[in-house]
């Protein structure tokens, strides 16, 4: 066992560490950096070049009448719009309008389809209640409309659907006036006023009374149904 | 100083680039009436992009159906970019397929009716919600329209908003780079977010859009 006496060494932790770890954290900042510059680069190469297209320079100086070949295909366009009033459903802001050209003939709130899914359990058939986008026709214009009840209807109350046809008819639900569109899809009254603006319908677009009299009014066989 | 010289070169020649579309040929904007005339045609709904006045029309038969007034409409070619460009080809087909929404499901049974018609009020309002406020769709011939629905376009809690998006963009660009994969032109257009939704909900598989000719 030795006796000597134990040689203090110099201790300076302190000093020693901060030697180790500054060219460390200095390595791990600037590879953040670059790590970060380059997670960022895509986002800035992605827009190089692109520029507001309003700075573009017009072709035609401002002024110039069009010429006749444009001219002509504008009245072509033009006569592809309906002549007489149309309607145009926004489907999302449930609001109907009646129009003739760009002039707004009557503004109504409307009902329109919830988006929901209906499933049978018993059979498994599926149903979807949206009221379709697109362009149509009214095929048909009735007057005191019966509504044949169709199977879904019976499905989500949790009711048999009947044998007997006679079981289906509902003479009050579509109210004084009902445009067909097609596919089952109608345009018709409400016993639910108080719903009007919201979207609540099977797909139908639902009115006030005195809105679908006016509309029923001013419509024909043929006339165009825009829904967006 | 080559070196240096090279990529501001190659940034100049794709400015210069940038500014020389946008349809310099007289026949643009009889190309894109002959377009909106097919469109109008086909008694489909459709879109028209005019994006010197920034906006994006919703039309059918050649009426005016609804207008998305635009922020800011941006127009350029990915960095990457391989391939000629479709510009300015007046009439692209949606190619993106649109998402079906969750749809949430109708419970069978009879409860009572005012009960019912709150529970599908409800549903409407979720469907509106998943509408998302910021997508990519893809056209055909190779375009691309990228629809930021962003509030405060211009202030820096928006832009810092926005870089997120452009993040996600532009590493899609270097997938596609890497992949060699044709990046196509694309119009960048910017607009509230309810718009925005708004415009997602009124799309329709194979849509047409009309990029207008400048006037």
């Amino acid at each position: 066992m030795s006796t000597a006496p134990l040689r203090r060494l110099p201790y300076a932790p302190y000093a020693g560490a901060q030697s180790v770890r500054e060219p460390r954290l200095r390595r791990f900042l600037l590879g953040a950096a670059a790590a970060l510059a380059l997670l960022l680069l895509p986002a800035w190469l992605g827009h190089v070049g692109y520029r507001d297209l309003t700075e573009v320079r017009p072709v035609q100086a401002p002024g110039e009448p069009p010429p006749a070949e444009l001219r002509r295909l504008e009245r072509a366009i033009a006569r592809e719009a309906p002549r007489g009033p149309y309607v145009a459903v926004d489907v999302v802001g449930n609001r109907l309008y009646l129009r003739r050209g760009k002039e707004v003939l009557r503004e109504a709130v409307c009902s329109t389809g919830t988006g929901g899914l209906l499933e049978d359990p018993a059979s498994g058939r599926r149903w979807i209640f949206d009221t379709p986008r697109g362009a149509r026709h009214v095929l048909d214009r009735r007057r005191d409309p019966v509504w044949k009840k169709p199977d879904w209807a019976f499905v989500e109350e949790g009711l048999p659907i009947p044998s007997d046809p006679r079981a289906r008819l509902d003479p009050y639900s579509l109210g004084d006036y009902a445009l067909d569109l097609g596919d089952g899809y109608l345009i018709h009254g409400t016993l639910y006023q108080r719903l009007l603006g919201r979207s609540v319908t099977h797909g139908c677009v639902r009115l006030g009374d005195q809105d679908l009299e006016a509309v029923f009014r001013a419509t024909r066989v043929g006339t165009r149904v825009y829904l967006y | 100083m080559p070196r240096r010289v090279l990529p501001l070169a190659l940034l100049a020649a794709q400015l210069a680039a940038a500014t020389t579309l946008g349809g310099r040929d007289p026949g643009a904007r009889a190309a894109h009436l002959e377009a909106e005339l097919a469109a109008a045609r086909s008694h489909r709904l459709y879109l028209v992009l005019d994006p010197w006045t920034r906006r994006l029309d919703l039309k059918a038969d050649g009426l005016l159906l609804r207008r998305f007034q635009l922020e800011r409409a941006l127009w350029g070619r990915p960095w990457l970019l391989r391939g000629e460009p479709a510009w300015p080809a007046a009439s692209f087909a949606l190619v993106t397929e649109i998402p079906e929404p969750d749809r949430p499901r109708i419970a069978v049974g009879a409860p009572s009716k005012g009960v019912a018609l709150t529970a599908a009020e409800r549903r409407r309002d979720e469907l509106l919600a998943q509408a998302p406020t910021h997508f990519r769709l893809r056209f055909e011939p190779g375009f691309d329209l990228s629809v930021r629905g962003e509030a405060g376009v211009d202030v820096l809690p928006g832009r810092f908003y926005r870089a997120r998006h452009r993040l996600l963009e532009g590493w899609e660009n270097v997938g596609a780079w890497l992949l060699r994969r044709p990046l196509p032109p694309r119009v960048v257009v910017t607009l509230p977010p309810a718009e925005a939704q708004r415009l997602f909900l009124a799309l329709q598989p194979e849509m047409r859009l009309l990029v207008r000719a400048p006037p």
